[in-house]
């Protein structure tokens, strides 16, 4: 009687628990509108937030323009009005829906993410789908987003580090390269509104945006809702060809700061590992930032005596990578030296088993504090074909088989690649060594 | 063990029966301790957390900040794991292992990996079977309690005149008066002894509630919580929580704070007791919020600036009592005198009039966006499921928080900001 009424309890127990869903992905549903407009959907019964990521492939790389600035501008002006909604009409109901709103752009992606609550994203859909089918585009939202770009690539003249993040890439690439273009806020100013209503014809085109949405709302509510989009079968995007410039020169940035210090950076390219949410990719890049902090840091201090002002920071855009740091303008010829060095020692000992092993760990766990924010999650997941998407919470096993040997390939492919960016007044031009094309800070 | 494993399955059948959504409850009866599983799978992670009852307002009479003295001990020594190696395992795998100390409780908590649950249930039944730290333990303690201190000061302006205004608050002998990181000389004093017998006093099973949650196997883990954590014997009854404080009459109306190396501060602020609804806790929350929204306003038109970090609102809730501030902060006098006529019209407006129906609305609805931000992510769960536990004794289902933000309706909030902010409630605090 006991072993029956145990066989009966169990089988109560299993009859009413929930499945067991521990550790498992949720699998996406994915369907592509006859335009062309792809979504990516996972279903959550009950989930009280829901996500909406919305990317488009195309970005400053994919504009008809000789500078940057077209599809920043194209892509907010955009946010800000419908046909039949006025900006502030936009701004009221994305804040009455208690929606939280993130926009990105770069060279070939612009990312729009929006955590709405539940019962608001049926509605909040609708919304979106009807902006982005026949977008207002009202010359005073334009004008204003011209003038708030330009104010801020103007201000950023003040701050050196700031100049290296608007300018790097134009910098590293030339600006022949797609990469490359300058970003110059009298560009800016000459934008017309027939130039950004041509890019979001053509570039904003259903067949360049895919939707990922993550939902309580079931397959059909989400259909109906983005049937309103009335886009016609346009596909006209061109996609960058990623490459390595061929000109390999240093480069010396004269600014007229007068505070006494100058930024110097390594900067290398990584043409074999342009897409973000490479995973070997994201991994080389904790590794070093690790490596950074902690041996690179001392190699200065104690090997070199060079202590700079702030100790280095890691940039990172589509196709490069940079480390900076900040020193007083009369050691710059000695962190140029030491840096020289330090690639010397990184090309023979990084990462080591030790950096590696504590390097993989600390990724993993760090990717999955990140992931209690689903937007975080699923832009990680973006890139990754449906079956990958499926195994993504297997992330240590991933890491896991990571061969050292791919880490190392793609520091030797930086290295191989890197040349020094010196932003500094004319004081620092004299102990510069070597070869560096001088370019006046106001001429970029 | 089967006995244990059939008896098991019977206690928990009916919450898993009568549970609605993910959220299920337990109490260990051999020792009291109260256990809540809280699975989430959208994301792989999980968390754990210890509720421990009574914060900050247990330290010993002239011993301000004993508790979070203990609190940095929690990840000491134990019988099987070295000084620090608890957070050392955190660390190492990459997830995140901290706590802090309220007026009413403490929490000490972990978010990680999945796959690391197991690990980490044997983690806490071996810092909760007891504690071994050594003399030197117990300096390194305190030391990180005084960095918590200095940190605190240098990083925040209004802090000694914000100890000023919670001994305003509560009264200066209330034991929630002071702040739950203590006082800096209390602590350089503190002995081994002292510490010990308020670890003896606190931490015990009938005094903690476990919380499991996100990506958590929610059969495996209620079997080995229970077999691990009703090992652990039973210390006493449950430390009670303290209701509305004795305090006798409070001080109300106006008083001087001197500026202190050119700082000008006011404070406003208003006390009423811990909310003993829902509704109310989500009320008082509005009426920060209405005075947030309407002092910016306020302070905009009078000043044509932003002047964003030169103010800040928050409100408290505690068994001890409750309040809302506003205080605002700058080094400019004329700034500060402007400023300072906003913030007494906006607390009378309020008081009359909060808000019409379109903006309590819009509020609601921020409300409402704010709270299912906070219960997305673990790390902000936590602190928000631990506040309204000390306050209710239960955790709500999401689903209830929910209605209870959406049943709000502007009638309750007049009622509600009428008698919070009236006159026999407010204290201010001010430079002239």
């Amino acid at each position: 009687m006991r072993a029956v009424d145990r066989k009966l309890l169990w089988f109560l127990l299993f009859l009413f628990l929930p499945p067991c869903l521990a550790g498992q992905a949720r699998k996406p549903i994915q369907f592509t509108y006859p335009n062309g407009l792809k979504v990516t959907y996972y279903h959550f019964p009950g989930l009280t937030l829901s996500k909406i990521l919305l990317t488009v492939d195309t970005g400053e790389a994919g504009t008809a323009l000789k500078g940057r600035g077209l599809a920043e501008v194209a892509f907010r002006s955009l946010l800000k009005g419908g046909a039949g909604f006025s900006e502030g009409s936009i701004r009221k109901t994305l804040q009455n829906a208690g929606a939280k709103v993130e926009v990105e752009t770069d060279s070939e992606r612009m990312a729009l993410t929006i955590s709405v609550p539940a019962d608001k994203t049926k509605g909040i859909l609708r919304f979106l789908a009807s902006v982005f089918s026949s977008p207002a585009l009202a010359s005073t939202v334009v004008e204003k987003e011209k003038r708030e770009l330009a104010g801020r690539w103007e201000r950023a003249r003040g701050d050196r580090r700031e100049l290296f993040e608007l300018h790097g890439e134009s910098l590293l690439f030339g600006e022949r390269h797609p990469y490359g273009k300058s970003a110059n806020s009298a560009g800016v100013r000459k934008i017309s509104l027939p130039q950004v209503r041509k890019f979001v014809t053509e570039e904003v085109a259903p067949a360049n945006i895919e939707w990922t949405i993550v939902t309580s709302l079931s397959g059909e509510q989400v259909r109906d809702s983005l049937n309103f989009y009335v886009w016609d079968k346009r596909l006209v995007f061109k996609k960058a060809v990623p490459s390595v410039p061929q000109e390999r020169e240093n480069t010396f940035v004269e600014t007229s700061l007068g505070d006494g210090k100058a930024l110097v950076v390594l900067a290398g390219f990584l043409p074999g590992s342009y897409k973000e949410t490479t995973l070997n990719l994201q991994l080389f890049l904790h590794l070093l930032n690790g490596y950074l902090g902690s041996r690179a840091k001392l190699f200065f201090l104690t090997r070199q005596g060079v202590a700079p002002e702030s100790f280095f920071r890691l940039y990172r855009e589509r196709g490069w990578v940079a480390l900076a740091v900040e020193v007083s303008t009369d050691r710059v010829g000695e962190t140029v030296n030491a840096f020289s060095l330090l690639k010397e020692e990184m090309g023979s000992s990084f990462p080591t088993d030790l950096e590696e092993k504590d390097g993989k760990a600390s990724f993993v766990g760090t990717k999955y504090l990140g992931w209690q924010r689903l937007e975080n999650y699923y832009r990680d997941i973006l890139d990754l074909s449906p079956e990958k998407r499926a195994e993504s919470f297997r992330l240590r096993e991933r890491v896991q088989r990571v061969e050292a040997e791919r880490i190392k390939k793609i520091g030797q492919e930086f290295l191989s690649t890197s040349r020094f960016i010196v932003l500094g007044d004319s004081v620092v031009r004299g102990s510069l060594k070597g070869f560096f094309r001088v370019v006046k800070a106001e001429s970029l | 063990m089967q006995r244990g494993r059939a008896l098991l399955l019977l206690l928990l059948l009916p919450a898993f029966l009568g549970a609605q959504e993910n959220l299920f409850s337990y109490r260990i009866p051999e020792n009291g301790i109260s256990l809540y599983l809280l699975p989430d799978f959208k994301v792989p992670v999980a968390a754990s957390a210890i509720f421990f009852r009574g914060g900050s307002s247990q330290d010993p009479p002239g011993r301000k900040g004993t508790l979070n003295v203990l609190k940095y001990l929690m990840f000491g020594q134990t019988e099987s794991l070295a000084s620090h190696e608890y957070l050392f395992f955190f660390l190492d795998s990459g997830g995140k292992a901290d706590g802090y100390t309220a007026k009413d409780y403490l929490v000490l908590y972990e978010v990680f990996p999945y796959f690391y649950t197991n690990s980490v249930l044997w983690l806490e039944f071996e810092r909760l079977k007891g504690l071994k730290p050594t003399p030197e333990d117990v300096d390194k303690a305190k030391a990180l309690a005084l960095r918590e201190i200095a940190a605190e000061k240098r990083n925040n302006p209004l802090y000694s005149s914000l100890k000023r205004l919670e001994g305003l608050i509560y009264g200066e002998s209330s034991p929630f008066a002071h702040s739950p990181e203590g006082e800096e000389r209390a602590i350089q004093s503190l002995t081994y002894q002292e510490v010990a017998s308020l670890y003896r006093r606190i931490f015990f099973p009938g005094n903690l509630t476990l919380f499991f949650g996100g990506n958590i196997d929610v059969q495996e883990v209620s079997q080995q919580s229970v077999s691990f954590y009703s090992k652990l014997v039973s210390g006493g009854e449950p430390y009670p929580l303290r209701r509305e404080t004795d305090n006798g009459p409070l001080p109300t109306g106006r008083y001087f704070w001197p500026s202190e190396g050119g700082l000008y501060v006011s404070h406003f602020a208003y006390r009423f007791p811990a909310p003993d609804s829902l509704s109310n806790y989500f009320l008082y929350r509005l009426i920060e919020m209405a005075f947030e929204g309407a002092f910016r306003q306020e302070v905009l038109k009078d000043l044509k600036v932003e002047i964003r970090s030169d103010w800040e609102t928050d409100s408290l809730f505690s068994q001890g009592g409750s309040y809302i501030r506003v205080s605002l902060f700058t080094g400019r006098k004329l700034d500060y005198i402007k400023a300072r006529l906003s913030q007494a019209r906006v607390a009378s407006a309020l008081r009359e009039r909060p808000m019409d129906g379109g903006e309590f609305s819009l509020l609601k609805g921020r409300l409402l966006s704010r709270l299912l931000h906070d219960l997305e992510s673990q790390e902000t769960k936590i602190p928000q499921i631990a506040e309204l536990y000390s306050l209710f004794g239960t955790v709500p289902q999401e689903s209830a928080l929910i209605r209870a933000i959406k049943s709000l309706n502007v009638y309750d909030l007049l009622r509600v900001a009428k008698k919070t902010l009236g006159e026999n409630r407010s204290v201010v605090l001010e430079s002239r």
